[in-house]
């Protein structure tokens, strides 16, 4: 009995020491546990495991740790006599008596005696310090708990929108293991032409605003050298970056607006970045405006004045030079003369810089305007875009001085409308006009007959240029311009040939002298006997002769060309009498030229295939076969993957999950193409909406209903308006409406 | 007074439970029997009382009695306490119920929710506060009560949504709200955006937003209310089903080509109509034109080539020149659904063509027409110089600035004979105003084109909004012998045959989750589609319907019938038979073993 509460107070003591030792090595195995499950946790999110993985990673390593080291150290199976044989092992002062102290087996007397020695030492051994590693588990727990509070197990952010540097802890964990390829950074420089006046800009942001023809460098930085980098833009071109070691570089000059993507080639995939916007700024032309001038303005002779003509010149880069254009036009009628001058302005004389308001006045007597006459101008501006200057015009001015004198000339020969352009001189108004001269020869001043004289000759050369058209190029070519009209203004002779285009009319050449009375065309030189038509005279009845008909018109044209030259150049002469019976020879000869077309033009008519009589209002319609037309016209349907992925997207909004089936992805991706398309033409309007939708189909991350509804109002405004189409409408037939149709019938 | 008549409202089936009793108790007597104790006699008695016990517990017996029962008066949502208290007042026997939602109120019984108020719908006397659900006045014929109703909320309190939208159309979206605010803003949203909004004034007022979708399917618009600085304070969702459409075929008969066949042409074939025309060269010879289908010239109007077609256009002269069996064919034809528009402007018409005709045309001075297409769209058009005399069986599709009708049609059988008087109309399109073009004809074709014969259409009975766990009634008229089938959620819905019409059935269904829901007829190529809203959306209009359906089904009940008896059925305590029980069991445990 006195052995007994002895016995049971040490063998408490030694189920204390047991649960101190087994808590002791719990919290070690916790502590490394925990420690090392948190700096995996940490690992793993850094390296781009999904936070719930890299949570379940951890926790099952952790749980391993925890349960390996309690295998380990037997702590499932710590019995009295594993303590007890424990504290032996430990306590050599207790003689490996421990086990008398918990056996239940009878002792003998020797084994008694040890007993009582044990259990004199035990109170002896007052610290008991028992083996552990709680200050590893401890560190490892604070390892863990520094890398979680101060790093975090958040992945780094790798979209291009906001490129960040990957922390070096990162890349040591990520540096374990083959990690996919991401772009961190894309900046650049975009180098505007020099015509422009901007400066080399750098860039940091993807999305990028340039002027026209600049010249874009692209520095790429990937997380890893992929095998290939490309750009491409809105889908189509190409460029490839070269490598400089850590940078991928390339540069390309900007035309047009658009989209690029960054492509790379890393494991033998390729990948593409976002979709950024590419936006070319072009180079307008420049932008004028006439101010304080109505368009149309008339002057009486008494009033006439000086116009002040104010213009704002505007250009986005820089003007050039600015002037305006004036033309005046004389006379009235056929006899209608322009001439046209380029005039700077006054203030200021030299056009530079991005807004100009320049003057000019013009002095409408110094321009030589009479009573009747015109001037037309307009303001002409050039910009400095290099290499092909831009050039802008305003819209033509009027200002006229009116006739008071003016009368109306109506036609004879029954004609109600006059056909002729008024700008076009025919011949008979060049011999009316010589002959107006040869009347005036001595009244009028010497100068005034020669430049009317030559002004003739001018109108002269001016038909002869007309109708050398119609002989061919050996006629036209001939035509070497002399400086004749230099007092006219500036006009080269090239301008020359095209103010004769310009003013006249191919199908004047055929009608103007069906317009000249009958009486008049029997005027001629008297001493003109020679007829040179003679040689072609009218044989209509041979056969033959009609083969040459063609030849007879031509002959004829040759031969008022000739005489046309030699009206000119006795016009030029100033002896417009020698002029005269030239002319009256042309005139006669286009004359019967005219007639003659005519005549070809009805030969050459419809000739019908020969009728068989015996047929003929027979009504036999036996060999008439209906004519039959199969068409299939219906219009392609626009943007149908658009179509069918705005039901997709509209699905997704309307349920809680937007998780596209490899099916739907599919339509997803043929609908960004389609949108790609108008993101060429609209970056600014379709791409995010590219990225979205891209984002969609590459689920990366959950789409959120508001960009969801971005994707759908972009694929609406994408499908465009077509018009309203009668549809089939169903609906049943119940047989009380076939009874009522039945009983109304009856009725009937 | 108290009957005897017992009734059981057994746990389990009765036979069973009655036949396992005896059963139990023949067994568990005769071991008892045979068991070589004393006092036999008690123990089987003891046992008795066991079983006694057990079959009251189990079949739970009721006797009939009657007893006075209080009128109630049920408190709904936004009831006012006031008139509460005053009628409490003046019948201070009234028995309060409180439904789901409405604030709480002293000695008021919660309902758990409004159908546990079948049991006692007969006794409610007054309802107060926005009213009660539609699906509460299902099946209550003895449903009485006097209403007061609650002071009409704020926010929309009505919203139509039109049953059929087609793609490219204008369709309307029509509304009454009521609001407190100046200032504040009604904003109509779908899925391009934004589409319209409206300035709300304070008091009731109507709305009325318009919308165009551009492709058939299933689109949730939105209705947003909006305060004066612009901030979002409630969206609704607004569901809109734009039909799948089906292409017409269409024939042309003509004597000769015209702009206005040619253009009208050209815009159906585009569209992909199947379109089949045909031009007399002379006495039966025609030129044909097949645009979007298979080349089959038909030289006579056939029964075979008439119905085959929707609609078939066909001028004056053409029309004369039809020969017996033609115009018999084409008689029966439009019998049969075929829609005819009659081209108008050339040559008489005879009398026999006139007869035929369902309308009548007099000649007129050939004039300007003026109609409005849509709202601020006027359009000037060439008349054709005749004009339809009014009657009864004229149709009118457009209509002049003076309501004269334009194009309109008259019924002949299943099928619709029509005419426009207008020329020239393909003058817009040269004008750019293609949709007014487009527009114009389509209406016309629309109405005067055949009906594709369909099994079934279905109707819903509820006004929208529907909402989950709630009743969704709908109707269902067939063209089928037999009955027709419905499935929902993969199960067949019970269908109820009208005992008033043939072939006219009604159904219900529960829907139990948000958002687009559907009903598969068998016999039709699209499902039957509805819309399910939270129990917290359209929570303004869902309040206005509750106070107009209880108002309707409201009526006038004397205040003396606020007290009244009736026969009831009681239950016999259970606790009776667990006392029997325990008895029993005591005196089996408690007798002698000996």
């Amino acid at each position: 009995m006195e052995e007994g509460p002895m016995s049971r107070n040490e063998s408490h003591r030694l189920k204390q020491l047991q649960r101190s030792y087994l808590m002791l090595r719990l919290l070690e195995v916790t502590c490394l546990g925990a420690g090392a499950g948190l700096v995996l946790l940490v690992a793993g999110g850094r390296a781009g495991i999904g936070s719930i993985d890299s949570l379940v990673l951890a926790g099952v390593v952790a749980i391993v740790i925890i349960l390996q080291r309690v295998y380990s150290l037997g702590l499932h199976q710590l019995s009295q006599q594993r303590m007890a044989s424990f504290v032996n092992r430990y306590y050599p002062r207790l003689e490996w008596s421990t086990d008398l102290l918990v056996t239940d087996q009878p002792l003998s007397g020797l084994q008694l005696l040890q007993r009582e020695k044990a259990l004199a030492q035990l109170p002896v051994l007052s610290s008991w310090r028992f083996p552990h590693q709680l200050m590893t588990g401890v560190s490892a727990l604070v390892i863990g708990l520094l890398l979680f509070v101060f790093v975090g197990n958040e992945p780094p952010d790798a979209s291009p929108k906001e490129l960040q540097v990957a922390s070096s802890s990162d890349i040591e964990v990520a540096a374990e293991q083959p990690q996919p390829v991401v772009i961190e950074n894309i900046s650049g420089a975009i180098n505007a032409p020099a015509y422009t006046g901007l400066m080399t800009v750098a860039f940091k942001s993807p999305d990028i605003k340039a002027a026209e023809g600049s010249v874009v460098s692209w520095n790429v930085e990937f997380s890893s050298v992929p095998e290939r980098a490309l750009i491409v833009f809105s889908g189509a071109d190409s460029l490839s970056l070269k490598s400089d070691g850590e940078w991928f570089l390339g540069d390309v000059r900007v035309a047009s607006t658009g989209f690029y993507q960054v492509a790379w080639l890393d494991a033998n995939e390729w990948k593409a970045s976002d979709f950024y916007k590419l936006e070319v700024v072009a180079d307008l032309p420049p932008q004028l405006a006439v101010r304080d001038l109505p368009q149309f303005q008339q002057f009486d002779w008494d009033e006439i004045e000086k116009v002040n003509v104010k213009a704002d010149l505007t250009d986005d880069y820089g003007l050039k030079d600015a002037y305006l254009v004036a033309t005046v036009a004389k006379g009235s009628g056929e006899s209608v003369k322009f001439r046209e001058e380029k005039l700077l302005f006054e203030r200021p004389t030299t056009i530079t810089g991005k807004r100009v308001s320049a003057e000019r006045t013009i002095d409408l007597k110094k321009m030589g305007l009479e009573p009747g006459d015109e001037l037309y101008f307009y303001v002409e501006a050039w910009d400095n875009k290099s290499p092909v200057q831009q050039t802008e015009r305003t819209e033509t001015y009027f200002l006229q001085l009116n006739d008071t004198a003016s009368y109306l000339v109506s036609n004879d020969g029954g004609l109600g409308v006059d056909l002729m352009p008024e700008y076009f001189r025919s011949q008979r108004q060049i011999i009316i006009d010589s002959e107006k001269l040869v009347a005036g020869r001595g009244k009028l001043k010497r100068e005034l007959f020669d430049n009317t004289s030559n002004g003739l000759a001018h109108d002269q050369k001016v038909l002869r240029l007309r109708y050398g058209q119609f002989m061919g190029e050996e006629f036209e070519s001939g035509v070497v311009e002399v400086q004749e009209h230099e007092e006219e203004g500036p006009s080269t002779p090239v301008d020359m040939e095209e103010a004769v285009k310009q003013f006249g009319h191919a199908h004047d050449t055929e009608n103007e002298h069906n317009l000249v009375p009958a009486s008049k065309e029997d005027h001629h030189h008297e001493g003109e006997e020679e007829n040179p038509l003679e040689a072609f005279a009218h044989m209509h009845d041979s056969q033959e002769e009609a083969t040459f008909f063609i030849e007879s018109v031509k002959a004829k044209l040759r031969a008022a060309l000739s005489l046309m030259w030699d009206a000119e150049l006795h016009l030029r002469m100033n002896s417009p009498e020698e002029s005269l019976p030239y002319q009256y020879k042309i005139l006669k000869l286009l004359k019967d030229i005219s007639n003659d077309s005519r005549i070809y033009v009805h030969r050459t008519g419809f000739d019908p295939p020969p009728i068989k009589e015996e047929k003929r209002l027979t009504g036999d319609l036996k060999e008439i076969n209906p004519a039959r037309r199969l068409y299939s016209s219906e219009a392609p349907e626009s943007f149908p993957n658009a179509r069918k992925a705005l039901s997709l997207v509209e699905k997704y909004i309307q349920t809680s999950s937007a998780i596209p089936t490899s099916s739907e992805k599919e339509v997803l991706q043929l609908a960004g193409s389609e949108l790609a398309q108008q993101a060429i033409e609209f970056p600014g309007k379709y791409l995010e909406s590219m990225s979205l939708l891209k984002s969609l189909t590459d689920q990366n991350g959950e789409t959120s209903k508001t960009d969801l509804m971005r994707i759908r109002t972009a694929l609406w405004e994408l499908i465009p308006a077509d018009l309203a189409a009668p549809v089939l409408i169903s609906s049943p037939v119940h047989t009380l409406d076939q009874q009522l149709i039945n009983r109304m019938e009856a009725n009937d | 007074m108290t009957s005897w008549d017992i009734s059981f409202a057994p746990l389990l089936n009765i036979q069973i439970t009655v036949w396992g009793l005896v059963v139990l108790f023949v067994l568990v007597a005769v071991m008892e029997w045979r068991r070589k104790l004393s006092q036999r006699t008690l123990r089987i008695a003891a046992l008795q009382l066991v079983f006694a016990g057990l079959t009251g517990i189990v079949l739970r017996p009721h006797f009939q009695t009657t007893e006075s029962v209080s009128g109630i008066m049920l408190l709904t949502r936004g009831y006012s306490a006031a008139k509460a208290d005053s009628l409490l007042k003046l019948h201070p026997g009234l028995t309060i119920y409180k439904a789901p939602g409405a604030a709480s109120f002293a000695k008021a019984t919660e309902l758990p929710s409004f159908n546990s108020l079948r049991s006692v719908s007969h006794r409610i006397h007054y309802v107060l506060g926005e009213g009660l659900p539609h699906y509460v006045f299902d099946d209550t014929s003895r449903f009485r009560y006097n209403y007061l109703p609650s002071e009409p909320g704020q926010g929309v309190q009505s919203i139509s949504i039109p049953r059929e939208v087609k793609a490219r159309r204008n369709s309307v979206l029509k509304g009454t709200l009521n609001s407190a605010t100046l200032g504040a803003w009604l904003r109509w949203r779908g899925p391009e955006g934004a589409i319209d909004s409206l300035e709300l004034s304070i008091g009731e007022q109507s709305f009325t937003f318009g919308f165009m979708p551009k492709l058939p399917g299933r689109f949730v618009y939105n209705l947003e209310l909006l305060d004066s600085a612009g901030a979002l304070l409630l969206s609704e969702k607004v569901p809109v089903v734009v039909a799948e459409e089906r292409k017409l075929t269409v024939l042309f008969a003509a004597q000769f080509p015209t702009f206005e066949l040619r253009y009208l042409k050209n815009l159906l074939a585009e569209q992909g109509h199947a379109l089949s025309l045909r031009y007399q060269l002379s006495k039966g010879k025609f030129r044909y034109e097949f645009a979007n289908q298979s080349d089959r010239p038909f030289a006579r109007l056939t029964s075979n080539v008439l119905e085959e077609a929707d609609l078939l256009f066909v001028d004056m002269a053409s029309l004369e020149s039809l020969s017996l069996p033609e115009r018999n064919a084409l008689d029966d034809a439009v019998k049969n659904g075929l829609g005819v528009v009659i081209g108008t402007g050339e040559g008489t018409v005879s009398r026999r063509v006139k007869e035929w005709m369902p309308f009548e045309l007099i000649d007129q001075k050939p004039d300007t027409i003026e109609l409005s297409i849509a709202p601020g769209q006027l359009v000037r058009l060439d008349g054709a110089g005749v004009s339809f005399v009014a009657s009864a069986g004229l149709h009118s599709v457009w209509a002049d600035r003076q309501g004269k009708p334009i194009a309109a049609y008259g019924y002949n059988g299943l099928g619709k004979v029509g005419s426009a008087l207008w020329q020239n109309s393909y003058r817009l399109m040269l004008k750019g105003d293609e949709l007014a073009y487009a527009n114009l004809w389509i209406t016309f074709m629309d109405e005067v084109a055949r009906k594709a014969p369909a099994c079934c259409e279905v109707t819903w009975v509820n006004a929208p909004p529907c909402y989950i766990d709630e009743p969704v009634h709908f109707t269902l008229m067939s063209a089928l012998e037999e009955p027709p089938k419905v499935t929902y959620g993969g199960e067949v819905v019970p269908l109820k045959e009208s005992w008033q019409v043939d072939n006219f059935w009604s159904g219900t269904v529960w829907p139990d989750r948000s958002g687009w829901d559907s009903l598969i007829i068998d016999g039709l190529l699209q499902p039957e589609y509805f819309f399910a809203n939270e129990a917290h959306e359209w929570e303004s209009v869902a309040a206005a319907q509750r106070t107009r359906n209880t108002q309707f089904a409201a009526g006038s009940i004397s205040d003396e019938a606020a007290e009244q008896t009736q026969v009831v059925k009681k239950l016999v305590s259970s606790l009776l038979f667990y006392l029997l029980l325990l008895t029993g069991l005591g005196g089996l445990w408690l007798a002698p073993k000996v």
